[in-house]
């Protein structure tokens, strides 16, 4: 747009866009007379008129100039009139640009199928990648990020390495390895506390971490500082706010660093914050405290719930600082063999990972499906399109003729052709960007938490980006098939072939497009169907706890222990009380959302070599009637136990007692033969306490009335609507004590729905692509087969005046596509089955070959195929030759 | 006469620009020629519109396009001239002399403007 410069003496802002409007369709060669005139007489109109006429006429001028008929040109074969010895390259690919968008216009129908099946080839990428950029692709906010290592105690069993939290004494040996720059380590599980000074009472999730924990991370606070030695002085008690919490609760205060909140009775003082990103790789609190560890008396604790984070030396290789944690830690099970050592004699070992393989690698396989999933979503999208236009080419045959005819050359014509694919593909991807920003709002819903990570989509820059240079490869692409199909000599570029028969490369080309739409498609169905009949398995578990009705919320007691069984006591008895409520307990963990945390236990009799591990459950009375879990021997608790005495559930008194023996009235220590002995008084049925998915764990059911595991959760049965509860129990609570804060009300099936989110989202997203994919390839061959015989009308008419029976007709038209169907079957089914490793990732007792998934996916497939065909061939078998041959 | 091939037909528009160009003379670029049909027939035409028939009126033969100097009026933009060629006087002289036989005796029909 040089051709309008900005001078000084020239015409003012809303003048010179006047004029670039003016010149938008004048030829380059004339645009700077013609525009120089336009200047000219603005001029003198502003002397004459005024300027508000000078410019009202301009506009006027201007749009008639963009408007107005240009006449024929100059001479007959039209290149003289916008010469592109004139113009340039730039000038032809502009005319070419409008001819694209005419035949957009002249074609609305096929245009918009085209714009739309870009759009959710397109948009199918978009939504995907906008998921899997924050999670896969986008970088750590830490400095030298590959350098940042999560370490985890690692015990092989069976072939598989375990990952299981780190014990305080080992923690302290591994402050010796040598490979690191710094290491630090935290606790693995927050607890739950209630902040009183904000307004109302709210839980806040504080997490705690040791020294040099933000000097290993080595992000810097947003505002104060980090946890440091000056922290663990005795009596300090100094918080670090997460920034969402500090957004969330301190409004953003500038001021918040130095002040004092309080937490459970207690004055905190918030001595610094960290920006959100800090939490990622490591847990996902609102604020981080002390975790003071006494290096001298760390070996008796035998509770395991740290996690480790270890920045490497620079030129440390991560596999080196492993062997040197293993060396190490051979070397601490040898001195400690009690607690290091696996009764078979395999030393416990540690492994540390980098943060991008923790951040990635269980998600990796999800993601790989469905990036490939959306991938074959936009294959089936182009060859769709592509078909669409070498069909819509054959119509056009006559006018590349012409073009050929009159001296436009192959490359003018590719050029030409790819240019309209790309017209498309740009409308397709803008729509398709749209699609997926309106899809992310129900995407963000469905996202899982993956490993301690919210998946956010977002359409960043990065994803725009993405979209956007998919959509020109893809519009290429598309365009580039049907281009050099079209300007091959004798392919469609003769003036003289107009309809008849078809060729044997189109027809063989045909096949060849619906059979790789069928394959996908197959492929893409097989993978739904599996994944959604593995969800149908997830949901069909027996949890072993009565979901229905159920209702459960965080509190956390305030002040000493005994104040804790007093104050949840009470709570449970009024909770009863409330109106619709049956049944109440308090609990300390949540039944199947329990990440880990498992403790060791010994037969009375045995030895530490015998120990096994399991879930320490802590609960108040009527807790099994609360839960419907079935007492299978003995007795459950009373409200106040004076004796120590526990519950096993049947897995643990198999793996404590495994001759059988009656478990009630024996005695079980505690952490090794050293620990308190506990007597059994009765076993339960076994509860998933992880997952739905997960095998059945240990558990070992304790009384809270003596004090350990302390409820953290109450839960209520219910014989009204579940969400009715929330606002009473509320009240209830603040009539207690107006100190504490409800938290995470949710029923059961919210908990089983937090269970199977990934699942959920996984098949939402599959199934969405399958029908996609379904729905592109019925199109495309309804499409397809109908043009077919559109183009074919003449050639069917002759024959059936030839005496062609309406069956060989349809047998003509069919042959070369049931071909392509079948073939499209096989290979789609084949594809599956070679994928068959990707999608167990993603499947629950359900074979990923499974053989009436396969069948019901093919017939399912066929009969799509058979619908789509039954109308073009319904209209070949009624061809009259006689109305045909006419026609033509 | 017969020196010269018969003059080419001109279009209504083609010979509003060329009577323009007769009537400039030495004066006549783009805005003046433009200008000069509008003042006088009041159609307000595009300046694209003068250049498209100009193009075409030189393709023809009928007149000669010279750039000439830039110019600060015009923002630093150079004129394009047009002179008439001895066809284009031909041609519109023609062109002339045929509406003058068509009409003459209609002068009543049609009132003197």
């Amino acid at each position: 747009m040089s051709d309008v410069p900005d001078l000084e003496a020239g015409p003012g802002r809303e003048a010179r866009i006047w004029l670039e409007v003016a010149s938008l369709r004048m030829p380059a060669a004339e645009r700077e007379f013609a525009v120089g005139d336009l200047v000219e007489e603005l001029a003198d109109r502003r002397a004459r008129d005024g300027d508000a006429a000078a410019r009202r006429w301009l506009r006027v001028h201007a749009l008639r100039c963009l408007f107005a008929r240009q006449g024929p040109p100059a001479y007959p074969n039209g290149v003289a009139h916008t010469p592109r010895s004139h113009g340039g390259p730039m000038s032809g690919i502009r005319r070419d640009l409008g001819f694209a968008l005419r035949l957009m216009r002249r074609t609305p129908l096929v245009s918009a199928a085209a714009v739309l099946t870009f759009a959710l080839g397109i948009g199918a990428n978009a939504a995907i990648f906008s998921v899997a950029w924050p999670v896969l692709g986008a970088r750590l906010a830490f400095p030298e990020e590959e350098r940042l290592t999560f370490i985890l105690l690692s015990v092989e069993r069976n072939g598989q390495l375990g990952k299981n939290p780190i014990s305080p004494g080992d923690y302290v040996d591994l402050l010796n390895a040598q490979s690191f720059e710094s290491l630090a380590g935290f606790n693995m599980f927050a607890s739950q506390r209630n902040l009183t000074s904000q307004g109302e009472p709210q839980q806040v999730r504080v997490g705690t971490v040791t020294e040099d924990f933000f000097k290993v991370l080595s992000v810097p606070p947003l505002a104060g500082r980090a946890i440091d030695a000056r922290d663990f002085e005795p009596g300090a008690r100094a918080l670090v706010l997460n920034e969402r919490a500090w957004r969330r609760t301190f409004s953003a205060d500038p001021n918040v660093v130095g002040t004092t909140v309080r937490m459970d009775g207690d004055a905190w003082t918030i001595v610094g914050v960290m920006p959100a990103a800090a939490t990622v790789g490591t847990i996902d609190v609102d604020a981080w405290s002390t975790q003071p560890i006494d290096r001298a008396t760390a070996r008796r604790l035998r509770s395991y719930y740290l996690a480790m984070v270890g920045r490497l030396k620079p030129g440390v290789t991560l596999e080196a600082a492993n062997s040197e944690l293993a060396s190490l830690m051979r070397g601490v099970a040898s001195a400690y063999p009690a607690s290091n050592m696996l009764p078979s004699g395999t030393p416990i070992l540690a492994r540390a990972e980098s943060f991008r393989e923790r951040l990635t690698g269980p998600i990796q396989p999800v993601f790989l499906l469905l990036i490939g999933g959306a991938a074959l979503v936009l294959i089936v999208a182009g060859i769709n399109l592509a078909a669409l236009q070498v069909a819509r080419n054959l119509a056009r045959r006559a006018e590349f003729g012409v073009r050929r005819a009159l001296g436009a050359g192959r490359s003018l014509l590719v050029r030409q052709l790819m240019l309209e694919g790309l017209v498309l593909s740009v409308a397709g991807g803008l729509a398709g960007l749209g699609a997926a920003a309106l899809t992310l709002g129900g995407l963000s819903a469905l996202a899982p938490t993956v490993a301690w990570h919210r998946v956010s989509p977002d359409l960043t820059v990065p994803v725009v980006l993405f979209t956007l240079g998919l959509t020109v490869v893809a519009g290429l692409a598309v365009g580039l098939v049907p281009a050099v199909a079209a300007s091959t000599p004798g392919g469609m570029g003769a003036l003289h072939s107009r309809g008849g028969t078809a060729s044997r490369v189109t027809a063989r080309l045909r096949t060849v497009i619906v059979g790789a739409q069928v394959a996908v498609t197959v492929l893409l169905l097989i993978a739904a169907t599996l994944t959604a009949a593995s969800l149908v398995q997830v949901l069909r578990v027996d949890p072993g706890f009565e979901i229905d009705r159920g209702i459960i919320a965080d509190v956390r007691a305030p002040g000493a222990q005994g104040d804790g069984i007093r104050f949840f006591d009470e709570l449970v008895t009024r909770a009863e009380a409330l109106p619709g409520v049956t049944r109440a307990c308090a609990i300390n963990h949540v039944p199947l959302g329990n990440d880990g945390g498992g403790m060791t236990f010994v037969a009375e009799g045995k030895t530490d070599a015998h120990m096994q591990g399991a879930l320490p459950m802590g609960v108040t009375e009527g807790c099994f009637e609360t839960l419907r879990i079935p007492l299978l021997r003995g007795r459950s608790f009373q409200r106040q136990e004076t004796e120590s005495v526990a519950i096993v559930n049947e897995s643990m008194a198999k793996a404590l007692w495994p001759d059988g023996e009656d478990p009630v009235g024996r005695r079980i220590h505690i952490g090794l033969v050293a620990g308190p002995l506990f007597t059994v008084i009765g076993v339960v049925r076994d509860i998933r306490a992880a997952a739905l998915e997960s095998a059945f764990t240990r558990q070992v059911w304790m009384s809270a009335s003596r004090g350990w595991p302390m409820p953290e959760r109450l839960i209520l049965r219910t014989e009204v609507p579940p969400e009715s509860l929330a606002r009473p129990l509320r009240e209830l609570l603040g009539q207690m004590n107006p100190n504490l804060a409800l938290a995470n009300v949710r029923t059961m099936h919210d908990i089983v729905g937090e269970a199977t989110a990934s699942r959920r989202f996984v098949l939402v997203l599959l199934a969405g692509f399958a029908g996609i994919a379904l729905t592109l390839c019925a199109v495309g061959i309804y499409g397809m087969l109908s043009y077919q015989v559109g183009q074919r009308t003449r050639e069917i008419g002759i024959r059936v005046a030839l005496g062609a029976r309406r069956a060989d007709v349809t047998r003509t038209l069919l042959g070369h596509l049931a071909v392509g169907v079948l073939a499209g079957v096989v290979a789609g089914a084949a594809g599956a089955r070679a994928l068959a490793a990707l999608i167990a990732t993603q499947l629950y007792d359900m074979s990923p070959t499974d053989a009436r998934v396969y069948l019901g996916v093919t017939l399912f497939v066929l009969v799509v195929a058979g619908v789509a065909c039954w109308s073009p061939v319904r209209r070949a078998a009624r061809v009259n030759p006689v109305v045909a041959l006419r026609a033509e | 006469m017969s020196r010269h091939p018969p003059p080419e037909a001109l279009g209504d528009f083609e010979q509003l620009v060329l009577l323009a160009v007769v009537r400039l003379g030495d004066d006549a670029y783009g805005a003046t020629i433009r200008r000069e049909i509008e003042a006088r027939t009041g159609r307000d035409l595009a300046i694209s519109a003068v250049y498209v028939t100009l193009g075409r009126l030189e393709a023809k033969g009928l007149v000669r396009l010279r750039v000439g100097e830039p110019s600060p009026t015009r923002g630093g933009r150079r004129r394009k001239h047009v002179s008439l060629l001895p066809a284009g006087r031909r041609a519109i002289a023609h062109a002339y002399r045929q509406f003058m036989v068509m009409v003459d005796g209609l002068e009543e029909e049609f009132g003197s403007r």
